[in-house]
C-alpha cells in the first residue's frame, strides 16, 4: 500500500497528547490559583489620601480600635473616623497640625469636604455583614483583618470569600477568644491552652451557633 | 419483525428445506465493488449546484439563530414571550422536540444492532449523524434559556470559592448529565462506525490533502484481521453501552415534568410515553431526510429499498399508536383519579383557550400514522414523505401542549395567563432548523452517508456458504 | 504574596451633593447654594442636624454606592466619613422620627424611617391617639413621590427657570399692591396655615381665601350644618354599632379618614368576640367597593337613586318607630321613578329598627346634602345620635370661599393676583367653571406645586413645593388631634412649604426651622420658657399634642332644617343612564398620577393597572354588545368622553362608573397615554353623579387594558373559604374540610424529612396568618412591601405581558352559588410566598439558589440564582417573580433596546431604596422573604444584647413584617409560632384556620382564617350569602376536623395521586 503519510506523522499522536495534557493542567492550575479571592483580594493595598500608620497609633501609642472605629460594637458598619476625630488630636496648635502628611485632613476640616479613604475590605452588596454581632460574641478584629496594628499601610489580609466565611461559621471555636481580648491584635492563648479548647468552652457557654443558611447573610 | 430475525442463518433453513422468501436488502444484484464505488463517488464528485443553493438558504437561517441568541443574552429572557405563570414555553418545547428527534439514531445503531436487524445497515450512518445535529440544536435551549447565562457554570459540580454544590435532587441537573452523556456516546459511536469507510475514502482519493485528512481520521486503519476482530468487539461494546441511553435520555427529560407537582405534569406515565414519542418523531425525521436523498441519487434506491421504508413506517405506526394510547390513558387517569385539579388541567388542554394546539397534536400524532396500516401508503414514497411530516409537526405541538398550555392554567385561577410567542421565539426556532440542515448538508457532502462495509456484509456474497450447492 | 496596587487618582467633584447640577459643579448651582445655604446655616432645634450634615450623610451614601468609578480589577470605591459626627446618627443604623401625612379629611400619623439621613419608609404611629399603627397605599407610596425625579426643581417664570430673588421681589410687589389678592388652597387641616391665613386677612382685608378639593365636596359639611348646626362634626362609633347600613359610602376605604377610623368596625366583625356578637353590614351602592365586598347583604342601586332608596327605608323605619319627624322628612323627598326591592327594604328597615340605639346609617360624603341630611334624620330616629354616631365640637370654622365664588370673582376682574397653594384646578376644577380660561387672564398667578402640572403651565409663576417629608408643618387628624410634621431631609429641589409662602406674604423673613409651627404650638399650649421647650420636644418626639382632640358635643337634630332642605331639593329629572365619578384607588384625584408604584398597583375591584375605564354592568355590556377593552362614548350634554369599557360584575344597570385622575397629557412621560380624563364631564352641580348621559359603543379598535389578574372566577375551588355565622357556630372548624380536604387520606410518608428533625429546627419558627374576615383587599400591604423590599416597577406593556413583579398580590374573585355576574359576592385574598415546609420550588432548583432555613423560611439567594424559572413553574401559588429584564437599570419604555438603552437609575431613586435589601438584577427569581432583613435585624439585636453570655437563648423581641405593619385592619399576623406568647401561634390553631391546596402537601406556613358572613335570614337571597364554597359539605362529619387545625404545620395530607 502506498505510503501517503510523512514520517513525522508517527509522532503526531504522542505530541498531541502531551500538548493537550500540558495545556489542560496549566489551565486548571491557573484557574484554581488565580481566579480565587485568595489571589484577587489578599494583599490589596491602595495608597490612602493620608499616610495613616496603625503601627504608630496602636502599637506605639497604644490606642484602642474603638477610639476611631467608635460604632463597631453597635452597628453593622465599623465606621471610619470623622475628620473631627483626627482633629481632636491633630487640631491647630496640637500634634503635627502643619505636617504635610496631614494636609488632606486639615483641608477637609477647613472646607467641610470629607476625606475620601480608599476602601479595602469590600463585601459584595448582596452579602450583609454585621460587625456588632461578631465583636460582641468573641470574634476579634484580627480574625478578619489580620494584625492591623502591625500594618504601616493597611492591606487585605484574608480572602473574605464565602468559603472563608463558612469555615468559621461552621467551626467558630477556632476564632472565639475572651471578650476582653477582642481588640488585642497580639493575643495568643496562654501556654497550656489551645485555641480550640478555649473556643469550645465559649461556644458552649455563650450558645454560639452562627448561621450557615443563605439567609444569614443574603437578604 | 420475525421475517428478518429468520435471516440469521440461511443454511439452517436450507437443511430443513423450508425457504422463507424475504426481500433482499440490496436490489439489482449490486456487487461489493459497486457499493464502494457508488457511495464514495457521492463524496468524491464535484460539489453539485443544488448543494450550494441549499447552503445558501440554510446558512443565513443559522446566522439568524445566532443573532437572536445574541440578542437574548444581551437583553434578557424578556425578549421571548414567557410570562409569569408560563415560565417555560417555546424554549423548553424546542429543547424536548430536538432531543426527541435525536433519538432514532442511537436506537437504530444500538438496539437494532444488538437485535441483529440487518436492514439497519443502510440507514444507521445518516440517522446517527442526524442524532448528533439534533442534539446540538437541542443543547442550545437548556443552556441559554436561563436568566444569567454567564452563571451556568454553577451547574457544574466543581469546587468553588462559595463552597456550594449543585442540587442533585433537581431533574434539571439530571438533564445536564443525561444529555451530555448521550451526546458524547453518540459521537463516539458514530465516529467508530466511520473509521473503516474513512480508510476506504483515504485509499481511493487522489488529492494529497484529502488523503491526509481522511488518513488522520482513519487512524491508520488497514483492514487487517486483528483490526477487524477488535473493531467489531469495540463496536459491540459501544452498542451495549448506548442501548440504555436510548431509554434513559428521554426518561430523564420527562422527569423535568413528572417530578413536579403541576397538574398535567405530575404523572408516572411520562417516561415510556416520552421515549415512544421520541422514537416516533426520530424515525419520521430519518425518513424526511432519506427519501429526498434517495431521490437525488437514484441508485441509492438499491440500498434504501422499499422494504427499508416499509419497516420504518411500521415502527412509526407502532410508536404512533403507543403515543395515542398514552394520550387517552392520561385522560382516563385524570377522570378516574377524581382529582379536580388534574381534571381541570386536561379539560383545559383540550378545550381551554389554547385548545387548538391539542387537536393539532391529536391529528398529527394519532390519526395520521394510522394510514401506515395500508401497504400502499408504506410503499408510495410520496405518500410516505407527506405522512411523516405530520409526526414532525405533531411532536412539536405535543411538547408545547404539555409545557405551555399546562402552565397557562394550574392551581390558582387568579394567576392564569395566556402565552403568546414573540417574534424572537419564532425566528430562533426557525434558525435552529438552519443550523441543523447546514450540518447535515456538510455531512452528506464530505462523509459517506451510508455505511459501506456494513452494507457489504449483508450482501448474499457475504454469506460464507454463498454459491454452495444444496 | 503582597502586592502594591496604586489607586486611580481621585476625581475632582464634590463629595456631597443633592442633584446632578451640584454633582457637576455648574455655576448656577453654586450660586443657588450660596443663596440657599449661607455659612453657618440654621440648625434644627430638635435633631441638631445641620443642613451640611444632611448633605454629607447623603454624599457618603452616594459615594458608597460607588457612582460611576471604574478600576482595572474591581471598581475601586471610597469610604467617605462625615467631617463632623451628627447627633444620634450611627452609620448604617435606622433613625425613626414621628411625622404625619395630611389627607383630605385629616392626616395619617406616621413614623418615618431614615437611614443615613434619607427617609426610606413610613409606618403608622401607634402612639398617636387616632392611629392603630396602620397606614394606607398613599402614605406608603409617598416616599417615592419625595424622590420623584420628575418633580418641579426650580422656580419657573412663564416656563423659564428663574432664581428665588426675582420671586422675592414679586412677593414684595404683591405686598405693595395690597388689594386684588386671592388664594386658592387645597385642604391641609393645618393649624399654622389657619393662623397665618387669619393674619393675612388682617394684612389684606380684601383677600379672597378659597379652598378646593375635587373629592371633598361641600355636600357633607352642608349636611352636617343643616342637621346639627355650625361648628360640629360627626363621627361613627362602630364600637356600638350592631347593624350598619351604608349607602354609597365606601367607609372602609381608609385613605381619607385615616386607618383608625374603622378600627372598631373590624373588632366588632370578629365572629368569636366576647360580649356583643358580630356586626351586620348592609351595603347599597352602584359599583363594587371594598366595603361592598365585606357586606353581608349588598344591593345594586344607581348613585342617583340612593336618595329615593334612603327615603323608602326611612318611611319604613318611621312607621316602625313611629317617628313623625322622620316620616315628614322622608315623605318630603321627591319621589323617584325607580322601584326597589321592597322585601329588601322592609327587612333591612326591620333589622335597623329592632337594633334601635345599636344601628348606624352611613351615607356617602359626596351624595347631595339633603340626602345625607335625611341619613342623619334616620339615624336620629334609630337613636344612633350619641350612641353609634358621636358629635364633636370643632369650634366655628372661619368661612372659606368655594371655587365657584373664586371663579365669579376672577371673571369680575376684581382679582389681580392669584396664588394657588397645591392642588391642580386647571385639571380638576368643575368643567363648567372654565377655570383654565379665567387663570390665563390673570395678570399675576403663582402655583406652588410638586410637579410642573397643567396648572403650573398656565400660571405665570411656578414654585416647587416641599414634600411633607421635607418641611416643617402641622396638621389635625380627623379627631382634631394637633399633629406634628417634621422634615426628614432638606428639600431636595429647593421646595418651599405653603407656610413659607404665606409668611413671606406677611413680610416675615424666610425661616429655615420650625419657627412658624412652633409659634402656633405656643399659642395652642399657652406656656412659655422651659415648660414650652419640654412640651414642644415631647410634641415633636411623639408627633402629637396629647388631649388636643375635638371635645365631644351633644347632637341635637334640627329636623326643620332637614325637612326644608329636602323639600327644596330638586334632583335633575333627566332620565337615561348616569355616570358616577369615583376616587381612583391608585391615583386618588390625580395627584399621584406620577407615582409609578401606585400606577402599577391594581385597583382592588377591577384589578386594572396604569389605566381607568368605564365600568358597566354585565347587562348593559350585553345590551351595548361590548367586551372588556372595547371603546365606548359617554355623552353628557355637550361633552363627549371616549374611553375603554370594563365589564364590572355587581355593577348597577343603567349606570357607568369611571374613576377620576387619569388621562393627563404632557405632564410627564410616565403619565402619557395613561387612562381617560373624566373631569370634563363633571360640573359644580354634579360632583358625584351626572344623570341623563347616553352611552354607546364606538366600533373603534380594542383598547389594551393591563390587568395582572385576568380570570375572575374561582372555578369552584376551595381556595377562599367562607361560611355563615350559624354554620361557624355549629361547626367552628367547618373551613378545614371543604371540598377535597374532606376526603384527604391520612398522610403516610416513607420519607423522613431531615428538616423536620427537632435538632434541625431553630428555636424560632416563622409563620403568618391572614384573617380573610377583615381583609378587604385595600392594597396597603402590597405597596408597603414594594417600599420595604425594593420591588421594581415594570410598566404597562410588561403588565400586559403578565410580568408584574409584586411580591404580594390580592386575588379578587367574583363568586356566587348560582354563578351569576349580576350580583356575585366579591372576595379578596392576600397571596404571597407561603414558605412551604415541603416547598416544591426547593427540590427543583438545580443550583440550590432557593433552600429552606432552619427557622422555616423558604430562602431565595439572588446571587446564586441562574434563572431557570423551574421553581416558578413548580410553585402552586405562582408567587415567584422573575426579572425578565433589567427593570432597575433600564428605563421601562426602553427595555427591548437591551445594551443600547441608557443604564442606571435616577440618583434620587437610588436614595429611596431600602439599604438592607438587595436590588435584584435581570435574570434572577425573587419573591416574598417574610421580610428576612427585619427577622435578621431582630435576631442580631438579641445576639448582640446577649454578648458574652447564653442570653441568646431568649426569644426574639416581637417585630412586624412590612405588610403586617401597614395593614389597617390588622388582618395579617406574623411571628414565631413556637412561642406560645405570640398571637400567631394561637391563630395558627384557630378553628377558622385553613391552609390552601392541602392535597399538594406543601405544608404552607401561612394560615388563612375563613371569612364569616352574618346574613339576616329574612332578607331575600339570604340563603346564598356566605356560600361561595360548597354549602354544608357532607364531609364535615367525617373529616378529621380539629386535628388539622391544631397541627402547626397545617393538616398533613399526601398529594392526592401519589
Amino acid at each position: 500500500m502506498a505510503n501517503f503519510f510523512p514520517k513525522w506523522i508517527n509522532w503526531l499522536p504522542l505530541k498531541l497528547t502531551i500538548c493537550i495534557a500540558v495545556i489542560v493542567t496549566t489551565l486548571v492550575a491557573g484557574i484554581w490559583y488565580y481566579f480565587t479571592p485568595k489571589y484577587t483580594r489578599v494583599g490589596y493595598e491602595p495608597d490612602q489620601p493620608v499616610p495613616f500608620s496603625h503601627v504608630i497609633h496602636v502599637e506605639q501609642l497604644g490606642m484602642d480600635c474603638r477610639y476611631c472605629h467608635s460604632f463597631v460594637e453597635v452597628a453593622s458598619h465599623s465606621n471610619v473616623p470623622t475628620t473631627a476625630t483626627c482633629i481632636g488630636c491633630h487640631g491647630e496648635g496640637k500634634i503635627k497640625y502643619d505636617s504635610p502628611k496631614l494636609t488632606a485632613v486639615v483641608e477637609s476640616w477647613k472646607t467641610g469636604r470629607p476625606v475620601q479613604w480608599a476602601r479595602i475590605h469590600q463585601v459584595p452588596d448582596y452579602a450583609y455583614f454585621n460587625h456588632a454581632v461578631h465583636v460582641n460574641r468573641g470574634v476579634s478584629c484580627y480574625s478578619c483583618h489580620g494584625d492591623v496594628s502591625a500594618m504601616p499601610v493597611v492591606y487585605q489580609h484574608e480572602p473574605q470569600s464565602m468559603a472563608w466565611c463558612l469555615e468559621c461559621h461552621r467551626a467558630p471555636e477556632n476564632h472565639l477568644r475572651p471578650p476582653e481580648e477582642i481588640y488585642n491584635m497580639k493575643w495568643k492563648p496562654v501556654a497550656g491552652e489551645t485555641q480550640r479548647e478555649i473556643g469550645m468552652k465559649f461556644k458552649q457557654e455563650w450558645d454560639v451557633n452562627p448561621p450557615v443558611t443563605c439567609g444569614g447573610c443574603h437578604r | 419483525m420475525a421475517e428478518s430475525t429468520a435471516t440469521i442463518d440461511p443454511a439452517k433453513h436450507a437443511e430443513t428445506g423450508s425457504t422463507v422468501v424475504r426481500p433482499p436488502l440490496v436490489l439489482n444484484e449490486r456487487t461489493m465493488g459497486w457499493i464502494s464505488n457508488y457511495i464514495s463517488s457521492i463524496v468524491e464528485a464535484r460539489t453539485p449546484t443544488w448543494w450550494y443553493l441549499a447552503m445558501g438558504v440554510t446558512v443565513p437561517l443559522m446566522l439568524m439563530c445566532f443573532t437572536m441568541l445574541a440578542y437574548l443574552i444581551s437583553t434578557g429572557v424578556g425578549v421571548w414571550g414567557n410570562n409569569h405563570p408560563v415560565g417555560w414555553a417555546w424554549d423548553i418545547t424546542n429543547f424536548v422536540f430536538w432531543i426527541g428527534i435525536g433519538h432514532a439514531g442511537t436506537l437504530i445503531s444500538a438496539i437494532l444492532f444488538l437485535t441483529r436487524q440487518k436492514w439497519r445497515t443502510s440507514i444507521n450512518r445518516a440517522a446517527e449523524a442526524m442524532t448528533l445535529f439534533a442534539v446540538v440544536c437541542a443543547g442550545i435551549y437548556p443552556a441559554l434559556h436561563v436568566g444569567r447565562v454567564w452563571m451556568v457554570w454553577f451547574l457544574a459540580p466543581v469546587p468553588n470559592a462559595n463552597a456550594i454544590w449543585p442540587n442533585f435532587r433537581s431533574p434539571l441537573l439530571w438533564d445536564v448529565f443525561a444529555v451530555s452523556t448521550y451526546f458524547t456516546v453518540s459521537i463516539l459511536f458514530w465516529y467508530t462506525g466511520l473509521i473503516p469507510d474513512l480508510a476506504t475514502l483515504r485509499d481511493r482519493c487522489t488529492s494529497k490533502i484529502k488523503k491526509f485528512f481522511y488518513g488522520i481520521f482513519a487512524l491508520g486503519w488497514r483492514g487487517g484481521n486483528r483490526q477487524w476482530r477488535h473493531y467489531e468487539m469495540a463496536y459491540l461494546l459501544l452498542a451495549g453501552l448506548s442501548t440504555p441511553l436510548v431509554l434513559s435520555v428521554h426518561s430523564v427529560v420527562s422527569f423535568d415534568f413528572a417530578t413536579s407537582v403541576v397538574p398535567g405534569w405530575h404523572t408516572t406515565i411520562f417516561p415510556p410515553y416520552f421515549v415512544a414519542g421520541a422514537i416516533f418523531g426520530g424515525f419520521a425525521m430519518v425518513l424526511t431526510l432519506m427519501i429526498p436523498a434517495a431521490a437525488i441519487w437514484p441508485s441509492l434506491k438499491d440500498l434504501i429499498t422499499p422494504s427499508h421504508v416499509d419497516k420504518m413506517c411500521k415502527i412509526i405506526l407502532l410508536t404512533g399508536s403507543i403515543v395515542g394510547y398514552a394520550y387517552l390513558m392520561e385522560l382516563f387517569i385524570a377522570w378516574y383519579g377524581g382529582n379536580p385539579y388534574e381534571q381541570a388541567a386536561f379539560w383545559n388542554r383540550a378545550f381551554g383557550p389554547s385548545g387548538w394546539n391539542y387537536w393539532v397534536m391529536m391529528t398529527c400524532n394519532v390519526i395520521a400514522p394510522q394510514f401506515f396500516w395500508f401497504k400502499w401508503c408504506r410503499h408510495n414514497w410520496w405518500a410516505v414523505w407527506i405522512l411523516v411530516q405530520f409526526p414532525n409537526v405533531g411532536m412539536w405541538f405535543e411538547r408545547f401542549v404539555i409545557i405551555a398550555t399546562t402552565l397557562e392554567r394550574d392551581f390558582l385561577p387568579s394567576s392564569w395567563q395566556q402565552f403568546h410567542p414573540s417574534i424572537v421565539d419564532i425566528l430562533t426556532f426557525i434558525g435552529t432548523f438552519g443550523l441543523f440542515m447546514t450540518l447535515f448538508l456538510l455531512f452528506i457532502r464530505f462523509l459517506p452517508m451510508i455505511c459501506m462495509f456494513e452494507v457489504k456484509a449483508v450482501l448474499p456474497e457475504a454469506d460464507p456458504h454463498y454459491g454452495e450447492k444444496h | 504574596m503582597k502586592k502594591i496596587i496604586n489607586h486611580p487618582s481621585r476625581p475632582e467633584r464634590p463629595t456631597m451633593w443633592r442633584s446632578m447640577e451640584e454633582f457637576q459643579n455648574t455655576p448656577e448651582f453654586e450660586e443657588t447654594l450660596q443663596r440657599e445655604f449661607p455659612a453657618g446655616a440654621a440648625v434644627y432645634d430638635e435633631s441638631g442636624l445641620s443642613k451640611r450634615d444632611f448633605l454629607k450623610l447623603m454624599g457618603a451614601s452616594m459615594a458608597l454606592a460607588g457612582v460611576g468609578l471604574t478600576g482595572c480589577r474591581r471598581p475601586p470605591s471610597f469610604l467617605v466619613p462625615l467631617t463632623q459626627g451628627v447627633e444620634w446618627t450611627v452609620p448604617g443604623k435606622f433613625l425613626y422620627y414621628a411625622t404625619a401625612m395630611p389627607t383630605r379629611l385629616g392626616a395619617i400619623p406616621l413614623i418615618a424611617t431614615t437611614s443615613d439621613g434619607r427617609p426610606t419608609k413610613v409606618e403608622g404611629n401607634p402612639l398617636h391617639p387616632y392611629s392603630n399603627g396602620g397606614t394606607d397605599v398613599f402614605a406608603q407610596a409617598s416616599v417615592l413621590d419625595l424622590y420623584d425625579p420628575n418633580r418641579l426643581k426650580a422656580i419657573k417664570r412663564e416656563g423659564a427657570s428663574t432664581d428665588a430673588a426675582s420671586f422675592d421681589t414679586l412677593i414684595g410687589e404683591i405686598r405693595q399692591r395690597g388689594e386684588g389678592l386671592a388664594v386658592l388652597a387645597d385642604s391641609a387641616n393645618s393649624p399654622s396655615r389657619d393662623r397665618l391665613r387669619m393674619e393675612l386677612k388682617v394684612a389684606f382685608p380684601g383677600m379672597i381665601w378659597a379652598e378646593y378639593e375635587p373629592l371633598a365636596t361641600g355636600e357633607s359639611t352642608a349636611a352636617v350644618v343643616a342637621a346639627f348646626g355650625d361648628g360640629t362634626s360627626v363621627r361613627p362609633n362602630f364600637e356600638a354599632a350592631d347593624v350598619i347600613l351604608a349607602l354609597d359610602s365606601d367607609f372602609l376605604d381608609s385613605t381619607e379618614a385615616g386607618p383608625s377610623f374603622t378600627k372598631a368596625f373590624y373588632q366588632r366583625r370578629k365572629p368569636e368576640q366576647e360580649g356583643r356578637g358580630m356586626n351586620r353590614l348592609y351595603v347599597v351602592e352602584n359599583h363594587y367597593t371594598s366595603t361592598g365586598g365585606l357586606a353581608d347583604h349588598r344591593l345594586r342601586v344607581r348613585a342617583c337613586d340612593i336618595g329615593a332608596f334612603l327615603a323608602a327605608v326611612s318611611v319604613q323605619v318611621a312607621s316602625l318607630t313611629g317617628n313623625s319627624a322622620l316620616s315628614s322628612a322622608a315623605s318630603a323627598f321627591p319621589a323617584g321613578t325607580t322601584t326597589f326591592d321592597e322585601v329588601w327594604i322592609t327587612e333591612c328597615a326591620k333589622d335597623l329598627a329592632s337594633a334601635s340605639g345599636r344601628a348606624l346609617v352611613l351615607v356617602g360624603r359626596e351624595q347631595p346634602a339633603p340626602v345625607q341630611a335625611l341619613g342623619y334624620a334616620l339615624n336620629g330616629a334609630l337613636g344612633s345620635l350619641g350612641t353609634t354616631l358621636l358629635g364633636y365640637n370643632t369650634g366655628a370654622a372661619p368661612k372659606v370661599a368655594t371655587i365657584e365664588d373664586l371663579a365669579a370673582a376672577l371673571s369680575s376682574n376684581s382679582v389681580q393676583t392669584l396664588i394657588i397653594l397645591g392642588g391642580n384646578p386647571v385639571y380638576n376644577a368643575p368643567a363648567n367653571l372654565k377655570f383654565a380660561e379665567l387663570l390665563a387672564a390673570m395678570p399675576t398667578s403663582i402655583h406652588l406645586s410638586l410637579y410642573e402640572d397643567e396648572t403650573s403651565k398656565m400660571c405665570k409663576w411656578a414654585v416647587p413645593a416641599a414634600h411633607y417629608l421635607e418641611t416643617w408643618g402641622d396638621t389635625r387628624t380627623l379627631d382634631g388631634t394637633h399633629t406634628s410634621i417634621q422634615p426628614m431631609i432638606l428639600p431636595l429641589w429647593n421646595g418651599v412649604s405653603q407656610l413659607d409662602i404665606l409668611s413671606q406674604l406677611l413680610g416675615r423673613p424666610r425661616s429655615e426651622g420650625p419657627e412658624i409651627v412652633r409659634e402656633t404650638f405656643q399659642q395652642r399650649v399657652g406656656s412659655t420658657g422651659t415648660a414650652l421647650d419640654l412640651a414642644w420636644n415631647e410634641y415633636v418626639r411623639t408627633g402629637f399634642l396629647a388631649e388636643s382632640a375635638f371635645p365631644a358635643a351633644a347632637l341635637s337634630l334640627n329636623t326643620g332644617a332637614i325637612t326644608a332642605g329636602i323639600a327644596a331639593y330638586q334632583p335633575s329629572p333627566a332620565d337615561g343612564a348616569e355616570v358616577v365619578f369615583l376616587k381612583s384607588s391608585s391615583v386618588d384625584d390625580g395627584r399621584y398620577a406620577n407615582n409609578s408604584w401606585l400606577q402599577e398597583t391594581p385597583d382592588f375591584v377591577t384589578k386594572l393597572t396604569w389605566d381607568n375605564a368605564a365600568l358597566v354592568s354585565p347587562a348593559d355590556a350585553a345590551e351595548l354588545g361590548i367586551k372588556d377593552g372595547d371603546m365606548v362614548e359617554i355623552v353628557a350634554g355637550d361633552t363627549r368622553l371616549e374611553c375603554a369599557a370594563l365589564i364590572a360584575p355587581g355593577h348597577a344597570d343603567k349606570s357607568v362608573s369611571i374613576s377620576l385622575g387619569y388621562g393627563r397629557k404632557d405632564v410627564s412621560a410616565l403619565m402619557q397615554n395613561v387612562g381617560f380624563d373624566a373631569y370634563p364631564l363633571r360640573t359644580v352641580a354634579t360632583p358625584r353623579f351626572r344623570k341623563g348621559v347616553s352611552v354607546k359603543a364606538t366600533r373603534g379598535p380594542k383598547y389594551k387594558l393591563a390587568r395582572p389578574q385576568e380570570h375572575q372566577s374561582m372555578e369552584g375551588r376551595d381556595l377562599f373559604r367562607e361560611g355563615t355565622l350559624d354554620r361557624f357556630k355549629k361547626n367552628p372548624t367547618f373551613a378545614l374540610n371543604m371540598g377535597m380536604d374532606a376526603h384527604l387520606p391520612p398522610e403516610i410518608s416513607i420519607y423522613n424529612n431531615p428538616l423536620f428533625q427537632p435538632e434541625q429546627m431553630a428555636k424560632e419558627q416563622w409563620a403568618m396568618t391572614v384573617d380573610l374576615n377583615v381583609c378587604n383587599g385595600c392594597n396597603a400591604c402590597l405597596v408597603a412591601c414594594q417600599a420595604e423590599n425594593n420591588v421594581p416597577v415594570v410598566g404597562k406593556d410588561q403588565v400586559i405581558r403578565g410580568r408584574d413583579m409584586a411580591w404580594i398580590r390580592i386575588d379578587r374573585y367574583f363568586a356566587s352559588p348560582e354563578s351569576s355576574l349580576e350580583n356575585p359576592e366579591m372576595v379578596a385574598q392576600m397571596i404571597t410566598c407561603q414558605h412551604c415546609e415541603n416547598a416544591p420550588c426547593e427540590t427543583v432548583c438545580p443550583v440550590n439558589a432557593t433552600v429552606h432555613s432552619e427557622d422555616g423560611l423558604n430562602l431565595m439567594a439572588y446571587n446564586r440564582c441562574i434563572g431557570t424559572r423551574y421553581c416558578a413553574n413548580n410553585c402552586p401559588w405562582k408567587v415567584r417573580r422573575f426579572n425578565y429584564f433589567d427593570y432597575n437599570q433600564r428605563p421601562i419604555d426602553k427595555l427591548y433596546f437591551g445594551p443600547l438603552a441608557p443604564k442606571g437609575m435616577a440618583d434620587s431613586l437610588k436614595m429611596s431604596k431600602n439599604p438592607n435589601v438587595t436590588v435584584r438584577m435581570r435574570g434572577v427569581m425573587e419573591k416574598c422573604t417574610f421580610c428576612i432583613q427585619r427577622i435578621e435585624e431582630a435576631k442580631i439585636a438579641r445576639t448582640v444584647k446577649a454578648g458574652a453570655s447564653d442570653k441568646s437563648k431568649v426569644p426574639v423581641a416581637p417585630f412586624k413584617t412590612a405588610c403586617q405593619q401597614a395593614c389597617p385592619s390588622e388582618a395579617i399576623v406574623f411571628g414565631d409560632e413556637n412561642n406560645p406568647d405570640r398571637l400567631v401561634s394561637k391563630l395558627r390553631k384557630d378553628p377558622r384556620g385553613f391552609t390552601m391546596l392541602k392535597y399538594v402537601n406543601a405544608r404552607p406556613r401561612i394560615t388563612y382564617l375563613a371569612r364569616i358572613k352574618n346574613p339576616n335570614p329574612a332578607m331575600p337571597g339570604a340563603d346564598l350569602v356566605g356560600n361561595i364554597n360548597t354549602p354544608d359539605h357532607h364531609g364535615e362529619s367525617h373529616g378529621e376536623a380539629p386535628h388539622g387545625a391544631i397541627d402547626p404545620h397545617g393538616s398533613p395530607a399526601p398529594a392526592a395521586h401519589h
